[in-house]
């Protein structure tokens, strides 16, 4: 339904050019959840607002519905009213001087759509929010859950061959963000329309989406669907932006297919998974909750890697806790229902097909700071 | 910091107060058998002249108002929402149109359109074979054509700031929705600015029905009068006794219009952020391609500048190079002199550039300090009557600059003369001009202080300092760059200000702006456009320093 080819654009400002996106191709099916992961700044906004005509991309082609609605080459720019899409911003959009109902019916007017049938469309699409019974109330009224629910009947209420979400979580607050992400998560698939989402938060990336792609500085790090993103991301930034990691170097000294074997940090063997091994240096990455630890080594299973460690901090989270683990000059984090005291000797233990190594990068991410490394 | 609030209330107070009363007084001021009497009102209200003045005010500000918005409208969507070339360019140019004396605008379009002298006349009848003058700018609407192009800078800062507080997001997602830019743009942006261009609209007319120079400079000598001028006129009688009384009462009333228009900014004003979609984040507006319109788009800006300033600065000069007006040509060319310039009083013209350099300094210095204090008792303290203190220094807003004269004269005549004999010297001028730029002063103040966090002072004086450490370590740093474009701000409004002093100079107390009048009253056209292009001319450098502290400020260019 919607397919980008090449796309490049960049930024000129009077503190100098910036490149957004620097030759993007991705293509989004009928039906599917498409998003767009990375941090602010790294082109995905953008790429959104190409699509719908909102910026005018420097190169490349962009089709809607097999339709050329962008084509550098050809010359073609057609404007936001002529492509059919709906679009849910992130500060919702919603018009001051205009009611719920008429915020919603905004659409249909435009397309001079019968009295009748504007009437039931509205009705109709603010019934699938929620919000019917507010249709007559000033949008000034509203709450930001509300604003974003009108939001999201107005993107809906013509029907689109395409639906553009442009963060619209990020100004909720956390139980109206769980809530409102399932719930576009059923509307989406009631509407089986091709939609494309753009965020930085990978709870919000990895529930509601068929498909993932992760971006950094304008260019296309790795796509996939949320289980390859989380499970098996392609570098450091990836594994990053999926979720909470731990990274660790390790000395590879045998591969075979797609298993290798090395020295850990505490100068342990362990096994790991990666296709592109090679003898020498390289660097792993396990998933916290991948991770198990006991102070009793002879109840870890004899199939799993194990590191010896000590727990050098332990924080209470409620549903588990998360430990801070230094093995050698390395600290991991585990997330891990046991308790087990701080400064106790442990055993960090991981299925090998949960480490991976990964590729090669040529500048680190951002690390979260970390008060006991 | 009370002390120095409490006072600017209070100066505010007596100058209103005493104009006010001297308008139910009768008989000789300082008279012991003053009687209280509504008599003024009466003669003035009975008066149909008083009408026809209130209908000639009324159409050329509304007229001023109709120019300007045709003129900024238009200038403000180019440089907000268009990808117009060169927008810092139009933007400083703005800037200084809105500090170059409106009195010497106004005289160049005499040179232009003056029914019996101006040249663009002239040179229509000549060129079209007419027996009678096209233009006439002494009339009600050539003045408020006049007033008009000079008002369109103010109008345009106006709107662009209520164009740029729009979340772009209301446009954009309009277009999604299907509406082309025309659509976008009647149903969405004009509305949703609704407020806030009335607010501006108001605010500029409540300017353009206080306005002086222009009707002076336009007006006075053809006897059509507005209010400003009317009041002036009534205070210098050319025979007899000024009827003191009258011009009270005239005052008031002009005031109390004045104040009206002010109540409706208010309201609009209020109603601008309900629609303003607050969401703290940095709009990045939305940017209409010009494309093929850009040609067109930048000949409009220019036609402007050349029309509203340039012809008229530009007539301005040459009428200080010739012996007496007359069309441009070889023949005129060879009688350029520099005799209006060299025949200037030098011994007063000194007199004058010291005086305007006082002023410079003390009114901008007095007004921040007393500004600073009000907005600090305002915004920061608990005390009970701080809306009191709030209010007053936003009326001289609300009050007309000739209102402001009168009070001031009638204060130094009636009220401090036994005790402060005042009148005559500089200190009633600076009295009265840091009491007009008050509101400006605590608007700028307020602005700068509700940006500093509450907790920045708080942690200071956890850490030790006391009030007066807490204002030197951490208020005024962070305050200063506000400061610093407010003062310049200030000093040059001061330079430019004419009806503020003129019913408060005389030989030994003029500022520069009182010796241009005094050329034009005696219609020495030839110094006044000397003068006034000596006084353009010494403004350059500080324009200059204003233009790097509103760099500095961001005040200039959009972004």
């Amino acid at each position: 339904m919607i397919t980008i080819r090449n796309l490049a654009m960049t930024y000129r400002t009077a503190h100098g050019e910036h490149q957004a996106v620097r030759g993007v191709s991705l293509e989004v099916k009928q039906g599917e959840f498409y998003t767009l992961l990375g941090p602010s700044g790294c082109g995905k906004t953008t790429i959104l607002r190409c699509v719908a005509g909102l910026e005018h991309p420097d190169a490349g082609e962009i089709l809607i519905g097999g339709e050329v609605v962008f084509s550098a080459e050809r010359g073609i720019w057609v404007p936001p009213h002529n492509r059919n899409i709906g679009m849910v911003f992130q500060s919702y959009a919603i018009w001051p001087h205009l009611s719920v109902f008429e915020n919603v019916a905004f659409p249909l007017r435009i397309r001079r759509r019968p009295r009748a049938e504007v009437q039931s469309r509205v009705m109709r699409a603010l019934d699938m929010v929620g919000l019917a019974a507010l249709a007559a109330r000033s949008a000034q009224l509203l709450s930001g859950g509300q604003q974003q629910r009108v939001a999201v009947a107005r993107a809906i209420v013509h029907s689109p061959s395409v639906l553009l979400f442009d963060e619209p979580l990020s100004n909720l607050d956390a139980k109206l963000r769980d809530n409102t992400r399932a719930e576009i998560r059923r509307l989406q698939r009631e509407l089986n329309v091709a939609t494309v989402y753009v965020t930085h938060d990978q709870a919000e990336a990895l529930s509601l989406s068929d498909r993932i792609l992760v971006m950094r500085e304008g260019i296309i790090r790795q796509e996939g669907s949320p289980q390859q993103i989380y499970a098996q991301p392609r570098d450091m930034f990836v594994a990053d932006a999926a979720g909470a990691a731990n990274f660790f170097d390790i000395e590879i000294r045998g591969v075979d297919g797609d298993e290798l074997h090395g020295i850990a940090p505490d100068g342990s063997i362990i096994r790991a998974r990666g296709t592109q091994a090679a003898i020498g240096p390289g660097r792993v990455m396990v998933r916290p909750d991948r991770l198990r630890i006991t102070p009793d080594e002879a109840a870890v299973a004899a199939d799993l890697n194990r590191l010896h460690g000590t727990v050098r901090q332990r924080l209470f989270l409620g549903g588990h806790f998360e430990y801070a683990v230094a093995v050698g000059a390395t600290v991991l984090r585990v997330f891990s229902p046991v308790e087990i005291k701080e400064q106790s000797k442990v055993v960090v233990s991981f299925a090998p097909q949960d480490c991976i190594l990964l590729g090669a990068e040529a500048t680190q991410p951002q690390e979260e700071a970390k008060p006991w490394a | 910091m009370v002390t120095a609030a409490l006072a600017a209330s209070f100066a505010v107070v007596v100058l209103l107060a005493v104009v006010l009363w001297l308008s139910f007084t009768d008989g000789a001021p300082g008279d012991p058998a003053l009687a209280y009497t509504l008599a003024h009102y009466a003669d003035v209200f009975l008066d149909a002249f008083t009408y026809r003045v209130l209908g000639n005010t009324v159409l050329f500000a509304v007229i001023a108002l109709a120019v300007a918005l045709a003129c900024a409208l238009p200038m403000a969507w180019l440089m907000e929402r268009t990808d117009f070339p060169g927008k810092p360019v139009v933007f400083t140019l703005m800037t200084v149109a809105l500090l170059i004396p409106g009195f010497a605008v106004a005289l160049g379009w005499v040179f232009l359109v003056h029914a019996k002298i101006g040249l663009l006349n002239r040179a229509l009848m000549a060129v079209l074979g007419l027996g009678a003058a096209p233009f006439n700018v002494a009339t009600v609407p050539g003045m408020g054509m006049v007033e008009g192009l000079s008002l369109a800078p103010l109008a345009f800062i106006m709107v662009a700031v209520v164009l740029r507080a729009m979340d772009p997001a209301l446009e954009e997602a309009a277009a999604i929705a299907g509406a082309r830019p025309v659509a976008v743009m009647w149903r969405v942006t004009l509305r949703v600015l609704w407020p806030g261009l009335l607010a501006a609209a108001i605010y500029v007319l409540t300017i353009g029905f206080a306005a002086f120079d222009v009707p002076a400079i336009l007006g006075l000598s053809a006897r059509i009068f507005t209010f400003s001028t009317y009041v002036f006129s009534a205070l210098t009688p050319t025979a007899g006794a000024p009827e003191y009384g009258e011009v009270a009462t005239l005052s008031v009333i002009m005031a109390a219009i004045a104040a009206l228009l002010s109540v409706c900014y208010r309201t609009a004003q209020r109603q601008a952020p309900k629609y303003a979609v607050v969401t703290g984040k940095a709009y990045r507006p939305r940017i209409a391609r010009l494309g093929r319109w850009r040609p067109p788009a930048v000949a409009l800006v220019t036609l402007y500048f050349v029309v509203a300033q340039l012809m008229p600065l530009a007539m301005l000069a040459w009428a200080a190079l010739l012996p007496y007006l007359q069309t441009p040509s070889a023949a005129a060319l060879a009688l350029v002199t520099l005799r209006n310039f060299t025949g200037l009083p030098r011994a007063l013209v000194l007199r004058a550039i010291g005086n305007t350099a006082l002023l410079m300094l003390l009114v901008p210095s007095i007004t921040l300090v007393l500004s600073a204090a009000v907005s600090w008792v305002v915004l920061r303290t608990r005390l009970r009557g701080r809306a009191v203190v709030d209010f007053l220094a936003f009326l001289p807003l609300a009050i007309p600059g000739i209102v402001f004269s009168v009070a001031a004269l009638l204060l130094a005549l009636f009220v401090l003369r036994p005790v402060a004999p005042i009148y005559g010297t500089i200190w009633l001028l600076v009295l009265v001009y840091v009491v007009a730029r008050l509101s400006y002063g605590t608007r700028m103040m307020n602005g700068a202080l509700i940006q500093i966090h509450r907790e920045l002072e708080e942690s200071a004086s956890i850490c030790g300092a006391s009030t007066a450490g807490v204002l030197r370590r951490v208020l005024v740093p962070l305050m200063a760059p506000a400061m610093v474009y407010a003062w310049i701000w200030i000093a040059l409004l001061t330079y430019r200000e004419l009806t503020l002093p003129v019913l408060l100079s005389n030989g030994s107390n003029l500022p520069f702006s009182f010796l241009v009048w005094g050329f034009v009253q005696a219609s020495s056209y030839g110094q006044a456009s000397a003068a006034s292009l000596l006084m353009l001319g010494l403004m350059a450098p500080a324009l200059f320093l204003y233009w790097i502290a509103a760099r500095g400020a961001g005040m200039i260019a959009p972004r």
